[in-house]
C-alpha cells in the first residue's frame, strides 16, 4: 500500500518541488532556495483565469446534468427506432475531441460574433460534457425501480412529490456523478478554449501552457497544483457520497 | 414503464438532441462545407502522412502498455480496498498537469538527467537520451503509460471486486496452479472489461492533443496538433486543410465508437458502461 501510495503521489509531490524551487541550474539536485515566488505570483494573478474556468465549468456542469435528465430517462427505459444511432452519436464526442465541430462552429461563431467570447467557450465545453452526464444518468434510470414510483401515485402524490421523495433520492449519486464528470470536462479543457476563445478567454489551462512555453515552470507547476485540486476534491466527494449510498441500501 | 407518447419522447429528448445535432453534428456539416477548398496535393504531403504514422504509433504503443500494467496492478491489489481511492488521484490529474510533470522529468534539463549526472552516466545535459521532444514520441507515450495505468487498473480492480475470487478457488481447489489460474479463470473474467477499456484509451490517445503539444517536436507531430497548426496558419488553404484533416479523425473515430458499442454491451445493459 505504501507503493501505491508512491505511485500515485509522485507527480503530485514533483510539481510542488518545481513550484517552490529557485534556481534550480543543471546539474544539481536540489535547487539554490526555495521559495514562495510562484505562489505568490499566483494568488495575486491567478484570479482572473480561476473564475473563468470555474464559472465556465460550473456553468457546463449544471447545464449537461439539466440538458441530459429528461433525455436519460427515455434512452434508459424505452426502446425506440433509432436508439442505437443516437447512443453512437452519443459516444463520439466522448470518445474523441470534437475537433471537426469546434472548427466547424468556428466559421458560424464568427459571424454572430460568438469567437473570443465565454458564451461560444461555454456552447463547444457542453460537447464533450453532455455525453458523460447523459450516459451516467442513463445508468442510473436504468436501475429505477418503476414500481416504487407507481405506487407513489396510487397514493396520491402529485408529480413533484414523486419526483422529490422517489425518482430523485434513487438516481442522486448519478446525478453527483454527472455533474462531476461534466465539470471536469470543462475544467481541464485546453484545445477547445483555444480554438474557440483564440487567446482572449484565459481559462487557467490556457494560462498554465502560456507560463510553461515562456520558459516559467514554477508557476505552471503552482498552476498545475491549483488544477489538480477540485478534480481531486471532488472525487474523493462523490466516492464519499456514493459508498454512503451503498449502505443505505 | 412509462406511457410516454412519441411527442413526449421526442420533447424529452429534444434539448440532448440540440447539443448532438445542433451543435456536434452541425459543428462537423459545417466543417465538411469548409474542407472542399483544401489543395489536392495536401494529401500528397509527407507531413500529413508522417503524422498519420506517428498518431497510430503513439496510440497503439500507449495503449498495449498501459494495458499489461493496469491489469497486472489490479492482479497485484486485489485484496486493497483503500488501492480504488488512491488510484483516484492520478486519474483525477488532468493530461495537461501530468504532461507538465514528464517535461520537469525526463527533458536534458529534467530531474532524471540530474541524477544520471550525479550518477557519472552523463557529463553533459546534451549526452542525455532524447525523451521529450524525440522522434520516437516516448515522452508523449510515457506520459499516456503514467496517466492510463491507473484507469486500466481501477475498471479491472472493479470487475475483479465483483466477480470475487470463487471461480479461482474452485480452480485451486482443481490443483491449477497460479499461472493456469491466471489463463484459464482470472484473464478471461477480466477480458470483457479490458476490452472497452483500452478501446476507450486507444481512441482517447489517437485524438488527444494536450500531451503532444506539450512533450511532441514539430516534425513528426500527432493529426490534432497538425490541425491546429493549419488551422492557426495564416494562409488561405490553412483552415481548409485543418478541416480535412480533423473531419479524417472524426471518421477513424466513429468507426472506434461503433467497434465500442459492440464490444461494451451498452446496448443490452446501460449499467455495465466504462466512462474513460
Amino acid at each position: 500500500m505504501k507503493k501505491l501510495a508512491l505511485f500515485c503521489l509522485w507527480p503530485v509531490a514533483m510539481l510542488l518541488f518545481l513550484s517552490t524551487a529557485q534556481g534550480w541550474l543543471w546539474p544539481t539536485l536540489l535547487p539554490r532556495e526555495f521559495s514562495l515566488r510562484a505562489w505568490n505570483f499566483v494568488v495575486e494573478q491567478s484570479g482572473g483565469p480561476l473564475v473563468t474556468s470555474l464559472s465556465l465549468a460550473v456553468t457546463v456542469a449544471i447545464l449537461s446534468t439539466l440538458i441530459s435528465l429528461p433525455a436519460a430517462r427515455v434512452l434508459a427505459l424505452h426502446s425506440f427506432t433509432g436508439k442505437r444511432l443516437l447512443l453512437w452519436l452519443l459516444f463520439l464526442p466522448l470518445l474523441t475531441q470534437p475537433l471537426a465541430s469546434a472548427m466547424g462552429l468556428h466559421g458560424l461563431f464568427l459571424r454572430y460574433g460568438l469567437t473570443d467570447q465565454w458564451m461560444g467557450v461555454l456552447l463547444v465545453h457542453l460537447i464533450p460534457s453532455v455525453p458523460y452526464a447523459a450516459l451516467t444518468l442513463m445508468a442510473s434510470f436504468s436501475k429505477l425501480d418503476l414500481d416504487l414510483e407507481a405506487q407513489a401515485r396510487t397514493l396520491g402524490a402529485s408529480k413533484w412529490q414523486v419526483w422529490r421523495h422517489v425518482t430523485g433520492p434513487s438516481i442522486a449519486p448519478g446525478i453527483a456523478l454527472a455533474l462531476t464528470l461534466s465539470f471536469l470536462m470543462s475544467w481541464s479543457q485546453y484545445l477547445l478554449t483555444l480554438l474557440i476563445g483564440g487567446e482572449r478567454i484565459l481559462t487557467l489551462p490556457i494560462v498554465l501552457v502560456g507560463f510553461e512555453k515562456s520558459g516559467d515552470g514554477a508557476v505552471a507547476a503552482a498552476m498545475s497544483l491549483l488544477m489538480i485540486l477540485p478534480p481531486t476534491l471532488l472525487f474523493v466527494i462523490s466516492n464519499w457520497f456514493l459508498r454512503e449510498n451503498q449502505s443505505l441500501e | 414503464m412509462d406511457g410516454f407518447t412519441r411527442y413526449k419522447r421526442l420533447a424529452l429528448l429534444f434539448p440532448l438532441l440540440f447539443v448532438l445535432v445542433g451543435l456536434f453534428l452541425g459543428g462537423i456539416v459545417l466543417a465538411v462545407q469548409e474542407s472542399f477548398a483544401a489543395p489536392r496535393e495536401l494529401l500528397q504531403d509527407p507531413e500529413l502522412r508522417a503524422a498519420l504514422g506517428f498518431t497510430f504509433w503513439i496510440a497503439l504503443a500507449s495503449t498495449v502498455i498501459s494495458t499489461l500494467t493496469g491489469v497486472a496492478l489490479a492482479l497485484g491489489l486485489q485484496n486493497s480496498r483503500s488501492a480504488m481511492s488512491l488510484l483516484q488521484i492520478p486519474i483525477a490529474m488532468p493530461h495537461l498537469t501530468m504532461a507538465i510533470v514528464l517535461l520537469h522529468l525526463a527533458s536534458p534539463s529534467g530531474l532524471i538527467s540530474r541524477i544520471a549526472f550525479a550518477l557519472g552516466f552523463i557529463q553533459g545535459p546534451g549526452q542525455f537520451p532524447d525523451l521529450v521532444q524525440d522522434p520516437y514520441g516516448l515522452g508523449i507515450i510515457l506520459t499516456y503509460w503514467i496517466k492510463e495505468t491507473p484507469f486500466l487498473a481501477v475498471t479491472s480492480l472493479a470487475l475483479l471486486m465483483r466477480s470475487g475470487r470463487h471461480y479461482e478457488e474452485v480452480a485451486q481447489n482443481l490443483g491449477a496452479g497460479y499461472w493456469d489460474r491466471l489463463r484459464f479463470v482470472t484473464l478471461p473474467l477480466l477480458a470483457p472489461a479490458i476490452l472497452p477499456a483500452a478501446l476507450i484509451v486507444f481512441a482517447f490517445v489517437f485524438a488527444s492533443f494536450d500531451v503532444p503539444f506539450l512533450l511532441g517536436r514539430s516534425y513528426p507531430t500527432v493529426l490534432s496538433v497538425l490541425a491546429q497548426r493549419y488551422f492557426q496558419s495564416s494562409e488561405l488553404t490553412g483552415r481548409p486543410s485543418a478541416m480535412l484533416v480533423s473531419i479524417f479523425m472524426t471518421f477513424i473515430s466513429a468507426g472506434l465508437a461503433a467497434i465500442y458499442l459492440q464490444v461494451s454491451g451498452l446496448l443490452r445493459d446501460p449499467k455495465s458502461v466504462v466512462l474513460p
